[in-house]
């Protein structure tokens, strides 16, 4: 249990660290995947909602901290999102892997849509332009996020090496 | 008490996402004073070891854009020390081309080679000096240390230059010790002879200078040494094979000698010859 804990530690450390590193550099057109919320997205489904809504809340934090965006706001819509993950707990529930992407998908917008009211409601922005974010960076990201996802996905599917054999 | 112990117990999940909530919509309804605040203890604090690893990522980063830097800079250097280097072997050459010029008893006329023949053979080269400068076909060409060879075309402000590599090129040469007069020859570009009598006592190392025979070239000026001696086709002769002081592979610089060719007084005569009907 420890040591799964402490991987998923490194999995979220890294996961922030990538974020700032190298996934602008794989940027389209100014899209890129959110891999922090995709971390956060498979620990929830594996542990479940407390957990989910802990490391949500932890994650959404560091990313307040490490960007100029206001403080908790991130907070506050990750842990939703983790705790929306964690319904979906596989211990739960078995869940196919298109099923798992159309929640992952639901998760970017449930974030985004979070992070929209709380600007609106801290007078830093309007729903107006919460929709047209939705429409034109949320449904991009989360398309693209799903895409890398797919990968990882084909990839452990059909090409790991305990999977062959 | 206990009655609310076990209900944080029993609802835990609702009681975490409500504290968390709670939690996250008090930091944002703060200042941006109280957010700063909370921000730096924070990171001070919970988010030190992960703060810790992201400005070690960050160094990581600046010292491989650091580095792609220095490279670049270095590559720059690297390319000014090349043309410092070259500047300082030209002023070399150029300085001592200048003390060659104030001690050599002709006129000569420096001028720089502009292009050498691309024939393996390198026959011929052009250099930068032409009409305008006073040469003349016939001039002969020397380098710092010794003979180059003729000028055998002119334009306006270049001219060509016969090199003694040049199969068709005949030179009159001279053993400076036995005074022994030969024809400098070259049939593949890279051997070198004149033909002696058997009986001159000519060795390995002798040194051999125009004759100012060949109505070309003034007598005196070094053209090599000698390399070896072998027998000739005709037993009467021997072949002293000579190492030109000249490497004309990295021949830079030339001087035309401004002379003209000793034979040039009897042109006009010759040319009467030919008119005769």
């Amino acid at each position: 249990m420890m040591r799964e804990v402490a991987v998923w530690i490194l999995v979220f450390v890294l996961a922030l660290a990538l974020q700032g590193s190298v996934v602008p550099a794989v940027a389209i057109a100014g899209i890129t995947p959110d891999v922090p919320l995709i971390a956060l997205f498979f620990f929830a489904v594996r542990m479940g909602c407390l957990p989910g809504i802990l490391a949500g809340f932890l994650l959404g934090l560091c990313q307040d901290l490490y960007s100029p965006s206001l403080l908790g706001q991130n907070a506050f819509a990750c842990t939703l999102c983790g705790w929306f993950a964690g319904m979906f707990n596989d211990r739960v529930m078995r869940t196919d892997p298109l099923l798992k992407g159309v929640i992952l998908a639901a998760a970017f917008f449930l974030r985004d849509i979070l992070v929209g009211i709380s600007s609106t409601a801290a007078g830093e922005g309007s729903l107006t332009a919460t929709a047209g974010d939705l429409l034109f960076r949320t449904l991009p990201r989360s398309v693209y996020s799903l895409a890398l996802v797919s990968c990882f996905f084909i990839w452990a599917m059909y090409f790991k090496p305990s999977r062959r054999k | 008490m206990v009655w609310i112990i076990q209900f944080f117990v029993r609802h835990r999940t609702l009681t975490t996402l409500s504290i968390t909530v709670v939690l996250s919509l008090w930091m944002m309804s703060g200042s941006r004073e109280q957010q700063q605040r909370v921000s730096r203890a924070l990171l001070m604090t919970v988010f030190f070891p992960l703060n810790y690893t992201l400005s070690l990522t960050s160094t990581v980063r600046n010292i491989f854009s650091e580095n792609k830097r220095l490279r670049a800079e270095t590559a720059a250097q690297q390319v000014k020390i090349a043309l410092l280097e070259e500047k300082a072997a030209e002023n070399q050459r150029l300085r001592y081309l200048v003390g060659f010029e104030d001690n050599f008893p002709y006129d000569v006329l420096p001028a720089r080679v502009l292009m050498h023949d691309p024939s393996p053979a390198l026959r011929s080269v052009v250099i930068g000096a032409g009409r305008r400068q006073g040469v003349t076909v016939s001039m002969p060409v020397i380098a710092r240390n010794g003979v180059a060879g003729r000028v055998v075309q002119v334009l306006p402000t270049i001219s060509l230059v016969q090199l003694l590599r040049d199969p068709a090129s005949r030179t009159s040469v001279m053993e400076k010790k036995s005074r022994t007069v030969g024809i400098l020859e070259c049939a593949n570009g890279r051997d070198f002879f004149f033909r002696v009598r058997t009986h001159v006592p000519i060795a390995k190392g002798d040194t051999v200078i125009t004759s100012g025979l060949g109505g070309i070239y003034p007598g005196g000026i070094g053209v090599g040494t000698v390399e070896k001696i072998s027998a000739d086709a005709n037993p009467l002769f021997n072949r002293a094979f000579v190492s030109l002081f000249v490497d004309f592979d990295r021949m830079e610089e030339a001087f035309v000698v401004r002379l003209a060719p000793q034979w040039s007084a009897f042109r006009a005569e010759v040319d009467s010859l030919r008119l005769v009907p």
